[in-house]
């Protein structure tokens, strides 16, 4: 994750960073709510990225983790979603599981 | 603390009670005498206050001070090349964030505050004079570091072993038996520090998947969560969730 990258530099490489972002545009914070067969996770938390592409790569490891964990109770529903909003709370995408695996042998 | 407004007297006033948290401490670890505990109230303490994030020891520095955190709390923790981060230990106050630098040089880790608060610096020197003269205060530190590894044995089986739901209750449960010992509250009386993000580095979970096992545990009663805050509700319930033993504490964590 970029902050912990950020965490992991010197200070005078983090000061370069912060003064890269200040020019790109400083990194965003966003929200991911979970829809878990019909039960609605809301994130209040959220976490900083840099940018919504970066927000749906978290997205995508964050749909492994969750069934890899489902996997190991026995069970997994590939209809659950994590749904990323930004500070706003305006969407910035949908990531069914189904789209976070690539499924063969069904 | 703020030179500007810290009078001496208040500086002095606030390193005595920094120490005296040590003493408290000490004192937990083994029997400490008028002498021992003369010896801690004359140890050089140099007070700073901290914001949450401040990085008090980090990896391959060479410290000469020892750090006791006085309030607020802090987190050791290491990262992969790549810069993926776990915590491998939550510390509270009257901890000595970094005893080990007393016999080894390098630091092989980080230590960074999870929350505003003080820290007490003294000097490494006086502290292994004192454990080298003081053989009671020796025995303190050393048993200190015996906890250290046995809480280490324990996160090792919590991370490698327990479920999500379970590793999450046996960090919760830790951290509230520690903060009770060091005379902070009750277990149940107080809201947890960390967020959402830092439990996950300290389980070895993502950020989404702690958020589903603290609704879990909220939903079965255990915790209650209001927005960031976590708080303990039904201890009993929590402890069998976790299957938590305080026995690897020695009571004096």
């Amino acid at each position: 994750m970029r902050w912990r990258n950020w965490l992991a530099q010197s200070g005078s490489a983090r000061r370069e960073t912060n003064a890269r972002q200040a020019v790109l545009g400083a990194v965003a914070r966003y929200f991911f709510h979970l829809h878990e067969c019909g039960v609605f996770i809301p994130d209040e938390e959220g976490q900083e990225l840099d940018d919504a592409e970066a927000a749906r790569r978290q997205a995508v490891l964050e749909a492994r983790h969750v069934m890899a964990a489902e996997v190991q109770t026995g069970k997994l529903c590939l209809s659950c979603r994590i749904e990323v909003v930004d500070e706003t709370q305006r969407p910035v995408l949908a990531m069914p599981f189904k789209a976070a695996l690539e499924l063969s042998g069904l | 603390m703020n030179g500007m407004l810290a009078s001496p007297e208040m500086i002095d006033r606030g390193a005595a009670k920094a120490l005296d948290k040590l003493e408290r401490k000490l004192a937990r670890l083994a029997d400490l005498d008028r002498e021992d505990r003369a010896g801690i109230a004359a140890l050089s303490l140099r007070l700073q206050e901290v914001p949450a994030g401040r990085h008090l020891v980090r990896e391959g520095q060479r410290p000469d001070e020892c750090c006791l955190l006085v309030s607020g709390f802090a987190c050791r923790h290491k990262l992969t090349g790549d810069g993926a981060r776990q915590i491998v230990s939550f510390h509270v106050p009257g901890d000595l964030v970094d005893i080990q630098h007393l016999l080894l040089d390098a630091a092989d880790h980080n230590v960074q505050t999870i929350a505003a608060g003080m820290v007490g610096w003294i000097p490494k020197q006086e502290l292994v004079r004192l454990a080298w003269s003081r053989p009671a205060i020796g025995r303190a530190l050393w048993r200190d570091t015996l906890i250290d590894a046995s809480i280490s044995r324990q996160w090792v089986l919590n991370v490698g072993r327990r479920d999500g739901r379970s590793r999450i209750a046996h960090m919760l449960c830790e951290f509230a038996t520690r903060c009770e010992a060091a005379g902070l509250a009750g277990v149940d009386a107080f809201d947890m520090p960390m967020t959402q993000e830092q439990i996950g580095d300290a389980s070895g979970l993502t950020s989404v998947h702690v958020n589903r096992m603290l609704k879990v545990l909220r939903d079965e009663g255990a915790i209650a969560r209001a927005g960031r805050q976590v708080r303990i509700l039904d201890w009993e319930l929590l402890r069998s969730i976790a299957g938590f033993d305080p026995a690897y504490l020695h009571a004096a964590a």
